[in-house]
């Protein structure tokens, strides 16, 4: 059991990986958390956020540091936000997204468990 | 109860899900993938090489230590592809933005916000003049339509194989780029010669003004020629040019420019007509006025201007002529200009282009030289229109209005023109229209690639021919052996019967003109010969820093002008006058010189009224006492002029500006010339203008001034030039974030070294916006070349390449234009 957590847990590390440095795009963050739904609710949650901001965080190391921070200062002043909340909003959304993915998908499978255990009272 | 909560986590998960999906669609911008900071790697430029499809041969770009890029190319085609792609590679957003602002297509952009500007723009026909250009070039000069093409094309493969990505612009505002045409090319050439055009808007603030004022008032305040200009005319002598005059003609200089040409014989429209057009003549000026213009253009009180002048060999020390010229243009973030080498077979020339234009504008080749600045005679006239619903009256009939159906961000417009141009505004029965000399088909790319082409000063004059109609420049030109100036482009020529009878072409009007009848149409445009020019000029010298062309006696008087107040020019006359051998040192400490000529006949006069006051109070004794030790210089660190600026404007709030309001001018007229404060003050000092008292108006100011610096500034050690006078350096955007700036800027309105401000009696004083966006200085005999501009190559902010040259700018320093190390060497292969 352990050993399929493991898996899928690494299966979705990887894809929220590959999903944020091939795609970039934060609504495809729901798949990394499918493969977290044999998981419980508080890890599956915490997981599937951290694999996901992590992974689109990492994609500032493809830039040098110094010109991003001088990029979200011009477009936090642009915007009226502070700078590290341009650095931060759109690795935080993909890690939500990522985490309620994995909630869903959990409470789905926990639901679908219960279902079955309630059809067979043995 | 297990299940109902599963049940309930599924729900707000499906719920947050939905809305961070949404938010991550709308932040976009933020993506670390996709959005902004993909513009983050194209600020590093690398040597490398592109295949580029569409070459015939490999093309080298050297990047020099200083920016410029050298392009070599194996023939012509090649080298237009790439300059094009190499411009865009730089420049994308900007060239787009511009020439979407030219089309009036603006809006595309921003929506709502840019219906004004497009309306604007659209009203005046830039986009239809352009349209026009295109079909006439590709059909009667299909060789240099196809330099344009070949740009186009190189730009469009650059967009191909990159998207366009790297481009901070685009990502901001969630759009791709346009595929590059040769209309985006022209319509932005298209928008330089209206920034340029004089007419547009000073025929209706001149009408305004006299409505309002009179002529007795007019010509007092804006005479037809600036007060003490008549002497530094950029072409020396009475106004003579190629042995022919106004005298000539049967006509004396001293009765032509004593007369009132508002008057129903020199317009066809009766005073009390023209009174009765006030609301018309404003609401016209406020249709062409472009809200969305570039920083500072388009500002008809004459903030833009340029200086240039040529030294003949022998006024130069090396035996062999010069040429300088620093053209005033707003100072952009990333620049108008692109610094380039253009190097084919048939072709070598150096200097700047505009980014969207093929060729080099301002530059020099190994024998000759050129640059330009803006002549200020009318290129453009109104015309008052009799109207019968949609149609208008031309000698006696009535004819229908051309009309053209525009959509602008969803609405609906519908724009009319007449025989004599676009419609540019109505009321009832009348209307006003705008005969711009654009309307004819303007070659100025063509001439500007046949002056690259130029190998001496022969050709280059044939290549001014193909300049214009617009907009008309003072070409300052140089060869080995040569030295002069030409006035090229079109200038339309008005026939007048004067009230003495006789007959005489003259440029253009100081009023609206009867657009019902042909006899006040345009008749052609000044013969190229008789252009304001002149060559190797017996004393040395000429300079054409926007202050009159020509004198008096010029053969086609110019009626119709806005000349600047000629504070440069005493400047420059003054320099190249006390240096008989001039050297490539005096050009670099000219072009520098922040003395305000108009400061050194003003100051004495000022400080005569007020040094009969008595108890001053302190600060009054110190600002006093700057003002005497003056030297009419500005620097940041010098607390003189902050004094001067106080008190002229103080003197206008209480004199001019308040006379201005109270004749509900002051939204439509600019700054009076500062000549003609100084001619009052010391000709009339009992003038209405100065409030019947020069001596008490100016006390008056001088309290005035000091209390408000006391007040805004504090102590007088806070009273330095460079902490009220600074510059921005705006980005086409307008987004004080990706602007450079404010930075404390030496020069004056009136300085060579200028800095634009205007006179207001404000803190802070609004930022300097317009200046030198380049200087050059060239000596082709001696293969001496050099220039600066305020920028670099590059529009991405944070690139090296954005604002590299910026630092030499602010300290008047130079780069030689040619055998500096070459930083980055990128190959295009076919």
């Amino acid at each position: 059991m352990n050993l399929k957590l493991t898996a899928l847990a690494v299966i979705s590390i990887l894809s929220a990986i590959l999903i944020a440095f091939l795609t970039g795009d934060a609504i495809l963050a729901i798949i990394p958390g499918v493969f977290l739904f044999m998981m419980k609710f508080r890890y599956s949650i915490m997981l599937g956020f951290a694999e996901s901001f992590l992974s689109f965080m990492a994609i500032y190391l493809e830039y040098p540091l110094k010109d991003v921070s001088s990029l979200s200062s011009i477009i936090g002043g642009i915007i009226g936000l502070p700078s590290i909340l341009i650095i931060l909003i759109y690795p935080l959304l993909a890690g939500i997204i990522t985490a309620f993915s994995a909630l869903l998908f959990s409470g789905v499978y926990e639901l679908i468990k219960t279902g079955k255990s309630s059809q067979n009272p043995t | 109860m297990k299940r109902k909560f599963i049940a309930v986590l599924i729900v707000i998960s499906m719920v947050v899900i939905s809305i961070t999906s949404y938010a991550s669609i709308q932040l976009q911008t933020v993506n670390p993938e996709n959005g902004v900071f993909q513009s983050i790697n194209g600020a590093n430029i690398s040597s490398g090489t592109y295949i580029i499809p569409g070459l015939e041969n490999k093309v080298t770009v050297d990047i020099d230590t200083s920016g410029m890029a050298h392009i070599y190319a194996g023939n012509f085609h090649d080298l237009f592809y790439a300059q094009g792609y190499y411009t865009a590679s730089m420049r994308l957003f900007q060239m787009e933005l511009q020439s979407s602002i030219a089309a009036g297509n603006v809006s595309q952009f921003v929506g709502q916000a840019g219906v004004a500007s497009d309306l604007s723009l659209r009203t005046v026909g830039l986009n239809t003049d352009a349209s026009i250009l295109v079909a006439y070039m590709e059909k009667n000069y299909p060789q240099y339509y196809s330099y344009l093409q070949d740009y186009a094309s190189g730009v469009n493969a650059y967009i191909n194989q990159t998207g366009g990505n790297s481009h901070l612009g685009f990502k901001l505002l969630g759009i791709s780029p346009f595929k590059w045409t040769v209309f985006d090319s022209l319509v932005w050439q298209e928008y330089m010669a209206w920034s340029l055009a004089t007419g547009a808007c000073t025929v209706l603030q001149s009408d305004i003004f006299y409505n309002a004022m009179g002529f007795q008032n007019y010509s007092t305040i804006y005479p037809y020629y600036p007060y003490f200009t008549q002497n530094i005319t950029m072409v020396p002598g009475s106004g003579t040019v190629n042995g022919y005059n106004l005298t000539d003609q049967g006509i004396n200089p001293s009765y032509f420019w004593k007369l009132n040409f508002f008057q129903e014989w020199a317009t066809g429209i009766s005073n009390r007509t023209l009174h009765s057009l006030q609301p018309l003549l404003e609401r016209a000026y406020n249709n062409i006025k472009d809200p969305f213009a570039l920083p500072g253009s388009h500002d008809f009180g004459s903030s833009i201007g340029s200086n240039s002048w040529i030294i003949t060999s022998n006024y130069s020390s090396d035996g062999v002529p010069m040429m300088a010229n620093d053209p005033h243009l707003p100072l952009l973030a990333p620049s108008l200009w692109l610094p380039l080498q253009l190097d084919a077979p048939g072709i070598n020339v150096t200097g700047w282009g505009l980014a969207g234009l093929p060729g080099i504008l301002i530059g020099h080749t190994k024998t000759t030289s050129f640059g330009l600045t803006t002549p200020e005679g009318n290129s453009a006239n109104e015309y008052v229109e009799i109207l019968r619903g949609n149609d208008y009256l031309y000698n006696g009939k009535y004819y229908p209005m051309a009309q053209q159906n525009i959509t602008l961000a969803g609405e609906h417009f519908t724009l009319y023109s007449t025989n004599n141009g676009p419609l540019i505004g109505r009321s009832g029965n009348f209307g006003i229209s705008l005969n711009w000399d654009a309307r004819t088909p303007s070659l100025d790319a063509i001439a500007e690639i046949k002056l690259d082409e130029a190998t001496n000063y022969s050709q280059m004059l044939s290549a001014l021919k193909f300049w214009g109609p617009a907009p008309p420049q003072n070409f300052a030109l140089v060869s080995l052996h040569h030295a002069g100036y030409i006035t090229a482009g079109g200038y339309p020529l008005i026939n007048e019967t004067l009230p003495d009878g006789k007959n005489v072409s003259v440029v253009g009007s100081v009023s609206l003109l009867n657009g019902s009848m042909s006899k006040y149409e345009p008749k052609g445009f000044v013969p190229f010969n008789y252009l304001p020019q002149d060559v190797n000029p017996p004393r040395g010298y000429m300079f054409a820093p926007n202050q009159p062309t020509v004198g008096e006696n010029y053969p086609y008087p110019f009626v119709g002008s806005y000349w600047t107040t000629g504070g440069r020019a005493e400047t420059i006359y003054h320099f190249l006058k006390e240096h008989d051998k001039m050297t490539i040192k005096d050009m670099m400490d000219l072009q520098s010189n922040v003395t305000d000529y108009w400061a050194e006949q003003f100051t004495p006069l000022l400080m005569k009224a007020i040094s009969g006051m008595g108890n001053m109070n302190y600060s009054e004794r110190q600002a006093y006492a700057l003002l005497s030790s003056w030297n009419f210089t500005y620097w940041q660190d010098m607390k003189a002029p902050v004094v001067y600026y106080y008190f002229t404007a103080a003197l206008y709030n209480l004199s001019f500006y308040r006379i201005y309001s109270e004749h509900d001018l002051r939204p439509y007229e600019p700054n009076p010339y500062i000549n003609s404060a100084i001619y009052l003050a010391e000709n009339d000092p009992n003038s209405f203008w100065l409030n019947g008292n020069f001596t008490q108006l100016a006390r008056q100011s001088f309290a005035l001034a000091v209390g408000f610096m006391d007040y805004h500034l504090g102590n007088v050690s806070n009273w330095e030039w460079g902490n009220i006078h600074r510059l921005e350096i705006c980005s086409l955007t307008e987004l004080p974030q990706l602007s450079i700036g404010p930075i404390p800027i030496w020069g004056g309105r009136h300085t060579v070294s200028v800095g634009y401000t205007p006179r207001v009696l404000e803190y802070p004083i609004p930022y300097v916006l317009n200046g030198s966006s380049l200087r050059t200085i060239a000596r082709p005999g001696t293969g001496t070349f050099y220039g600066v501009f305020p920028g670099g190559p590059s529009e991405n902010i944070l690139s090296y390449w954005f604002d590299n040259q910026l630092p030499a700018w602010l300290n008047h320093e130079y780069y030689p234009m040619q055998g500096l190390p070459t930083e980055v060497r990128i190959v295009y292969e076919p």
